[in-house]
């Protein structure tokens, strides 16, 4: 369980993920002391390559770039331009998959190369593949930034290397202000109000073979990528927090039980999540949000059926529950499913 | 900017002190009752107003004859309530130009020279709302501005767009909404670079403007997509219109940054007009059409390799 990183690892290759972000905004004229400012990076520093990042110094950068370029297109712009990048062996691995599957397997299994800040989570429902983000180490307010940052890098890099648009459909949790950037950059299939950031596509595109693809080239690039991450943790905290109140929902976990699984104190545990900008309640209302939603949309189990699941007295308490997490009732994810 | 008007600040901050050190030479600072705090608040107020409006214009401004103007109307203004300031604390004899005399000269001279500065600030804005005609026509808003291309964004668009469709049917005259999306415009930004990709799009607004009526509005969309709303446009002459821009873009022979290479585009484009619809269903049956044409030209492809 100690495999993981926090907010303040220093764990990201600056020359990486951040590279991005920096040079997105110098290509658009923005100074770079403005851009670095409070972020404890100097361009020095960066340029050298042998710098690694902590999360909070990638927010305070991602913080500022947000202010410095406001358009609404800089997400979309940041994650058209993040792959392959710089990312060594982990793109080399992306550009030689053999197919659609092993590239998003690449993405999945190198997160914390390829996307440290945010992680792909892979679900199977009959004949699709969905792909949901989640918070890596405590994004906060940069979450939805981040979300359309990285389903744009994941929609272009496949794009190029499929030499096709691929048919992708995108859930939003919201509504979003511009439509227009979502359509222009990834496509028309976009749900809204789905409350998570995911993206689906059908099992008959992923197996397709690719022009670039290269067995041995990606072999070795897989092997160099295990053994970096052998050396450095390969996940974020809050994801294999969530993670661990997925797998024990049944359980019914709580602050106590889940400080005995990471083998700390419950106070410590606390405060770990504080720091992420989160609370044992909030992960675990996260979680059970995600679980409720499927169970209604994709298996149609009934509300009494569910509430047994997660633990409620009876379906009211639920439906009560279920308003707070997403500001709707049941009935009307019934009605629009 | 405001480093190119470092000579007038040094100017303006200069007399400044020198009206401070004559005031001191010639008055007596008042005793602590005598001064009257509510003027000094309001006359220091207009006079930070003022410094402000200086800052602000000089900073907004490039060199010429029409800022020097602004500038001294300004720093004449500012100086004068500055002067009215000093007076509140410094005692001057009353008899002494310094004391109304200055005043009395600096404000009015500094309202007239700044009515004049604004007259030919006002002649210069004419000049560039008429280059801008095809950008905003008669509605400008900075925030709906896209920093790239200097057009207008997809909220400007929809605005604007509502506006002529109100117009239209008042009118009793046909609207049409053209579409157009640069072809693989990600392959070219991948080969050659994001910066490449921008700078591209900045000269491919030249060009589609350079093919537009005066009365016709361009937008960028998102990304590499741009809107013309084409107001008194029936279905034919604006399918002339969206052919006529597919084959300006086509000769067009764009020249790399890096080595000079020469770069040509297609586009594709879905044209909308006006019947019942809303803004919104406008945009909307424009980007299926788009869509369409894209889909049939990469099918095209297929077939002939």
């Amino acid at each position: 369980m100690a495999n993981h990183y926090e907010i303040d690892t220093a764990c990201i290759a600056a020359h990486e993920f951040p590279a991005a972000l920096i040079d997105l905004a110098c290509s658009r004229g923005i100074d770079s002391h403005k851009l670095l400012r409070g972020t404890g990076i100097f361009m020095d520093d960066f340029l050298t390559g042998e710098l690694t990042l902590r999360p909070t110094q990638c927010f305070a950068l991602l913080g500022n770039l947000r202010k410095l370029m406001p358009a609404a297109e800089c997400a979309f712009l940041a994650g058209a331009r993040l792959y392959p990048g710089n990312f060594g062996a982990a793109a080399s691995a992306l550009q030689s998959s053999a197919n659609l599957l092993a590239a998003i397997q690449v993405v999945v299994e190198y997160q914390a190369i390829l996307s440290p800040l945010l992680s792909p989570r892979l679900e199977w429902r009959c004949d699709d593949l969905f792909i949901h983000w989640h918070d890596a180490c405590g994004a906060n307010e940069h979450g939805a930034f981040l979300a359309d940052m990285m389903i744009s890098a994941l929609v272009a890099i496949t794009k190029h290397l499929a030499g096709r648009s691929l048919p992708w459909q995108f859930y939003l949790p919201g509504d979003p202000n511009h439509r227009e950037q979502y359509q222009v950059h990834w496509g028309r299939h976009l749900h809204v109000g789905s409350h998570q950031y995911s993206m689906q596509i059908n099992r008959a595109e992923l197996e397709q073979a690719w022009p670039g693809s290269a067995a041995n080239v990606s072999e070795i690039a897989r092997r160099q990528c295990d053994r970096r991450l052998q050396q450095s943790p390969a996940a974020g905290f809050i994801s294999v927090f969530d993670a661990y109140l997925r797998q024990h929902l049944a359980g019914n976990p709580s602050l106590e039980s889940a400080a005995c699984e990471f083998a700390i104190s419950p106070a410590t545990l606390k405060r770990k999540l504080k720091k992420h900008h989160t609370s044992f309640q909030r992960r675990f209302d996260l979680v059970r949000k995600e679980q409720a939603l499927y169970w209604l949309t994709h298996e149609r189990l009934p509300l009494a059926e569910i509430a047994t699941r997660l633990h409620f007295h009876d379906a009211r308490n639920l439906r009560r529950a279920f308003k707070r997490w997403t500001g709707i009732v049941p009935s009307q994810v019934i009605a629009s499913r | 900017m405001i480093r190119l008007h470092k000579w007038k600040l040094l100017a303006v901050a200069l007399i400044t002190n020198i009206t401070i050190v004559i005031s001191l030479a010639v008055g007596e600072i008042k005793a602590w009752e005598h001064i009257d705090w509510l003027d000094i608040v309001g006359e220091g107020g207009v006079s930070l107003l003022a410094a402000l409006w200086l800052g602000f214009t000089l900073n907004s401004r490039p060199n010429g004859p029409v800022t020097n103007l602004l500038t001294l109307g300004l720093g004449l203004i500012f100086v004068g309530t500055f002067q009215d300031l000093l007076d509140e604390v410094v005692a001057i004899d009353k008899g002494l130009f310094l004391s109304g005399g200055l005043e009395s000269t600096l404000l009015p001279t500094g309202l007239t020279v700044l009515t004049f500065g604004l007259y030919h600030w006002h002649k210069e804005q004419l000049l560039f709302t008429e280059q801008r005609r095809k950008r905003e026509q008669v509605f400008r808003e900075y925030r709906l501005q896209d920093g790239l291309t200097g057009l207008g964004d997809a909220r400007f668009l929809r605005r604007q767009l509502a506006l002529a469709l109100k117009h239209a049917s008042n009118h009793q005259q046909p609207l049409a909404l053209v579409l157009l999306d640069i072809d693989h415009f990600d392959a070219t930004n991948r080969r050659f670079g994001h910066a490449e990709g921008d700078r591209l799009l900045q000269e491919l607004t030249e060009i589609i403007l350079l093919n537009l009526r005066r009365t016709d509005l361009l937008c960028r969309y998102a990304g590499d997509r741009f809107a013309v709303v084409l107001p008194n446009t029936g279905e034919l002459m604006a399918g002339e219109i969206a052919a006529q821009l597919s084959r300006a873009i086509e000769h067009f022979a764009y020249k790399t940054a890096q080595q000079g290479e020469t770069l040509y585009q297609s586009i594709s484009t879905g044209t909308c007009t006006a019947e019942e619809y809303s803004a919104e269903a406008m945009i909307e049956r424009a980007t299926t059409r788009l869509l369409q044409a894209k889909d049939s030209k990469a099918r095209l492809q297929v077939v002939a390799a």
